[in-house]
C-alpha cells in the first residue's frame, strides 16, 4: 500500500512538473544500432572461445521539450557456445524476475539492455526506468562503481558498458546550489551474473567453501538472492560539485553485495548445507580529480560496513567473516600530447577485523598501467593495459587495436594474455588466453 | 544595439580607403579583430569533413552551445554522427585569464563516466580535425599576449583587399606551446576576420593553411560559416561547417555542468 501511495504521488507530481513547462513539438522516434561479428580464438591449444554475432538496436525520441525516451535492446547469437554452454537455464540466482534474458536455444539469447524515460521538470531532473549508473574516477578497478551489477560471460574482459547489467531504477537529480545531488532508488534486486560452465566459469578454490573432514553428505542450495521489492531495494546518495579547480563527490550507497559467499550450516551430523548469501552492507565514499598541467589525477576512497569472507577454519559457525573493509584508488594520466595517454592507478583494500585461514588476504592491491597513442587523425588507435595483483602475483595483459575502417564501419584486433597462480583472481584463467578480431557497423 | 553600433563602427572603420588601413600597425589590427562581437551565447551545429591525402572522407556531425560567464567561456559540444563517436561529449571553460589552464571533461559513452582531462597543449590538434584546440577556442580570434605583431602591407585575394599581418611568438615557450615559428594573417578589414592564415612550424617550414570559406550576418553577428585548414605535412585537410547558428535561442547556464555532459544528448 505504501509503495502505491509513493508510486502514485510521485506520478502525480511529475504529471504537474512536466505539464507546466512550456510545450515543445515531440521529436520523432529515431532508430539507431550496430552489428557486430566477433571471433575469438584461445592461445592454449587453438579452440575458437567466442563466434558472435550482436545486434543492438535503439531507439529513442522525445515528447515535448522535457521528455524523451531511450530504449536499448541486444539479440545475440554465439556459434560456438562456449561461454554459457547450454542453456544457462534459470536465472534466478542472480536476476530478478524483471530482469532476465531469453534464451533461444543454447546459442542466442535477447535482452532489453536499458529502456527509460528522461524529464526536466525546471530544476529537477528523472531518469526513470533500466539503466546504468556509474560513480568513480576509477578505470576498471571498482570502488564506488557499484551501482550496477557486472556479467562475468567473458570474466572481466570486454567493455564495462556491456558487462555491466542495467538495473531498473529511478533516478533524480537537482542542483543544490553549486551542488548537484543525485538520489537512487534501486528496487531491481539483480546481483553479478557468473556462468556455472564454460571458458571464464570462476575456478579458483578460494570461493569455495571449506568443507568440514566430518561432513558425509554436502547439500548445495540455491542462491538466496534478496527478492523484496521494497524491504531489498537498494538506496544511492551522490553530492557532487566543482570548486576551486577539484571536481568532487560524497557518495553512500545502502545496498547488497553483488557477489554472493557461501554460507555454511550444519543441517544435521555429517550433512553440510552451503547457500550463497548476499550481504548488506553501506558504502561511505568519496571521489576527487584535478588536472595539473599534463597531469591528471583521481582518486576515490570508500568503506564498505560489511564485506563477507570465506574463512579456510572448519570450526566457525557458517564459515563466513563479516568485517568492515576501506578500499581507494590513486589514479595519475599523462596527456604526452594530443595522441598519446599514458595512465597509471594503485588501488588497495583493507579488511579492519580480520580472523585466522581467512581465503584472502587482509590487505591487498593492484596496480594499472595503460597506455594508448592514436593515428592518421584518430583514425586508428593502438592500446595497452596491464592489471598486476600484488598479492599473488597474477595479472592480465591487454593489447588492442582498432581501426575506423570507414564512418560505419570499425575493425577492432586484441588479445587477452593472463598469468599467475591457478587459485589467484587473474591466474586462475591462464589458459584462456586468447586472440581477437571484431567488426561493428553502426547505423 | 550594441552590437550594431559596434558593427557600424567596423564598417565606418573599414570604409576610408586603403591608405588609411595601411597606417594601422599590427597590434591595432588585431585589436579590431578582437573587438568583433561574437554574441553572449551561441547555439549550432557544426559537420566537420575530415579528408586524407589519398582523398578518403569522413563526416563529423556535432551539436555545439557557447555561452560568456562575464570574461569565462563556457562551451560544450556533443557529438551526433558517425554512430560510433555519437553521444561523446566535450565541456570546456575557458578562463580569461591567459595563465590559467582550461578546466576540460570528456564524456564518453562506452565508458558512461564524465573524466577530467588535462587542457590539452594549446597547438594540439582539436579531436582528430586539423584545427588546434586554440583556434577552436578563439573562434577567429586572436590572443595578443602570444605574440608580437607586425603590419606587412595589403594583399589582394580574389578581388579583396586584405591587411597582412605577421605574428611572431612573443617567447620560446609560446612557440613551443602552440608548435609555430610564425603566424601571417591575411584580414578582411570589412569583417575584421582572417581570410587566409597561414602557420610555420618551428622549424620555419610551412606547415597549416586555414581559409574562410563563407561568413554570414547571423542574428546580427558576422559569423564564419565555412572554413578549412590543410595540414601541409601530412596532407590532410578538414572543413567545419557551421549551419542552425542561432544567437536568440536561449541557452541556459546550468547546461555547463558534468551532470548535463553525462546525461548525453
Amino acid at each position: 500500500m505504501a509503495l502505491r501511495a509513493l508510486i502514485g504521488c510521485g506520478l502525480i507530481w511529475l504529471s504537474y512538473a512536466v505539464l507546466a513547462q512550456p510545450a515543445a513539438f515531440a521529436q520523432a522516434p529515431e532508430l539507431r544500432g550496430s552489428l557486430t561479428s566477433r571471433f575469438a580464438g584461445e592461445l592454449n591449444g587453438g579452440d575458437t572461445q567466442l563466434a558472435e554475432i550482436l545486434f543492438e538496436p535503439e531507439l529513442s525520441g522525445s515528447w515535448g521539450a522535457n521528455v524523451s525516451y531511450t530504449l536499448i535492446g541486444r539479440a545475440r547469437f554465439d556459434a560456438v557456445d562456449e561461454l554459457e554452454p547450454g542453456k544457462p537455464g534459470a536465472q534466478a540466482g542472480a536476476r530478478s524476475a524483471w530482469n532476465r534474458r531469453v534464451f533461444e536455444g543454447d546459442d542466442t539469447d535477447f535482452e532489453l539492455r536499458e529502456a527509460y524515460a528522461d524529464i526536466y521538470a525546471g530544476d529537477w531532473f528523472v531518469r526513470a526506468g533500466k539503466q546504468q549508473v556509474v560513480w568513480g574516477q576509477a578505470d576498471g578497478l571498482r570502488v564506488l562503481d557499484q551501482v550496477n551489477p557486472l556479467s562475468f560471460r567473458e570474466f572481466i574482459l570486454g567493455d564495462f558498458e556491456d558487462r555491466r547489467i542495467p538495473l531498473w531504477m529511478l533516478n533524480i537529480e537537482r542542483p543544490i546550489g553549486s551542488v548537484t545531488a543525485q538520489f537512487l532508488w534501486i528496487p531491481d534486486t539483480t546481483y553479478n551474473e557468473f556462468p556455472q560452465q564454460g571458458a571464464f566459469a570462476i575456478t579458483s578454490t578460494r570461493s569455495r567453501p571449506e568443507i568440514p573432514a566430518t561432513a558425509q553428505t554436502v547439500t548445495v542450495n540455491p542462491a538466496r538472492r534478496p527478492e523484496r521489492m521494497l524491504a531489498d531495494s537498494d538506496i544511492g546518495l551522490r553530492l557532487s560539485g566543482f570548486s576551486g579547480g577539484w571536481d568532487w563527490s560524497v557518495n553512500a550507497l545502502y545496498a547488497f553485495h553483488d557477489t554472493p559467499v557461501a554460507k555454511r550450516q550444519t543441517i544435521a551430523p555429517g550433512h553440510v548445507g552451503i547457500t550463497p548469501t548476499y550481504y548488506r552492507s553501506t558504502l561511505l565514499g568519496g571521489s576527487a580529480s584535478n588536472a595539473f598541467g599534463k597531469l591528471t589525477l583521481r582518486t576515490e576512497i570508500g568503506y564498505q560496513s560489511r564485506s563477507a569472507v570465506l574463512t579456510r577454519d572448519a570450526s566457525d559457525a557458517d564459515g563466513v567473516v563479516i568485517s568492515p573493509e576501506v578500499s581507494g584508488v590513486v589514479g595519475l594520466d599523462y596527456q604526452l600530447d594530443a595522441d598519446t595517454l599514458l595512465s597509471t592507478q594503485v588501488f588497495a583494500s583493507h579488511r579492519t577485523r580480520h580472523g585466522p585461514k581467512l581465503a584472502t588476504d587482509r590487505t591487498s592491491s593492484t596496480i594499472s598501467l595503460l597506455g594508448s597513442r592514436e593515428f592518421y587523425n584518430d583514425q586508428l588507435k593502438l592500446q595497452f593495459l596491464l592489471l598486476q595483483n600484488f598479492n599473488d602475483g597474477d595479472g592480465l595483459l591487454q593489447v588492442s587495436a582498432q581501426r575506423n575502417l570507414t564512418d560505419a564501419v570499425t575493425l577492432q584486433l586484441g588479445a587477452d594474455i593472463f598469468h599467475g597462480d591457478r587459485n589467484a583472481f587473474y591466474g586462475q584463467f591462464d589458459d584462456r588466453d586468447r586472440v581477437w578480431v571484431a567488426f561493428e557497423y553502426g547505423f | 544595439m550594441r552590437n550594431l553600433l559596434l558593427q557600424l563602427s567596423l564598417v565606418l572603420l573599414a570604409a576610408p580607403a586603403a591608405n588609411a588601413q595601411d597606417a594601422l600597425t599590427g597590434e591595432q589590427i588585431i585589436a579590431n579583430v578582437n573587438a568583433r562581437e561574437d554574441g553572449e551565447h551561441v547555439t549550432r551545429r557544426f559537420m566537420v569533413e575530415l579528408t586524407d591525402r589519398n582523398g578518403r572522407t569522413r563526416t563529423e556531425e556535432t551539436i555545439a552551445q557557447r555561452r560568456y560567464f562575464d570574461d569565462e567561456k563556457r562551451t560544450i559540444i556533443f557529438y551526433t554522427e558517425p554512430n560510433s563517436v555519437r553521444g561523446t561529449g566535450f565541456l570546456t571553460f575557458d578562463y580569461a585569464d591567459p595563465e590559467a589552464d582550461d578546466d576540460q571533461w570528456l564524456y564518453l559513452p562506452a565508458l558512461r563516466k564524465v573524466r577530467r582531462i588535462s587542457a590539452s597543449d594549446r597547438g594540439d590538434y582539436f579531436l582528430g580535425t586539423d584545427f588546434t584546440y586554440e583556434e577552436i577556442k578563439k573562434e577567429q580570434k586572436i590572443e595578443t599576449e602570444d605574440y608580437v605583431f607586425s603590419a606587412q602591407g595589403s594583399e589582394t585575394v580574389d578581388g579583396r583587399e586584405l591587411l597582412i599581418v605577421e605574428g611572431r611568438p612573443s617567447s620560446e615557450a609560446v612557440g613551443r606551446e602552440l608548435g609555430i615559428s610564425r603566424v601571417v594573417w591575411r584580414i578582411d578589414p570589412q569583417i575584421w576576420m582572417s581570410r587566409v592564415t597561414d602557420y610555420y612550424d618551428q622549424n620555419g617550414n610551412h606547415a597549416r593553411t586555414i581559409e574562410l570559406e563563407a561568413v554570414e550576418t547571423i542574428d546580427g553577428f558576422l559569423t564564419a560559416t565555412q572554413m578549412s585548414v590543410v595540414n601541409h605535412k601530412t596532407g590532410h585537410s578538414t572543413r567545419i561547417s557551421f549551419h542552425d547558428t542561432d544567437y536568440k535561442a536561449d541557452v541556459p547556464e546550468n547546461l555547463f555542468t558534468q551532470a548535463r555532459l553525462r546525461r548525453g544528448l
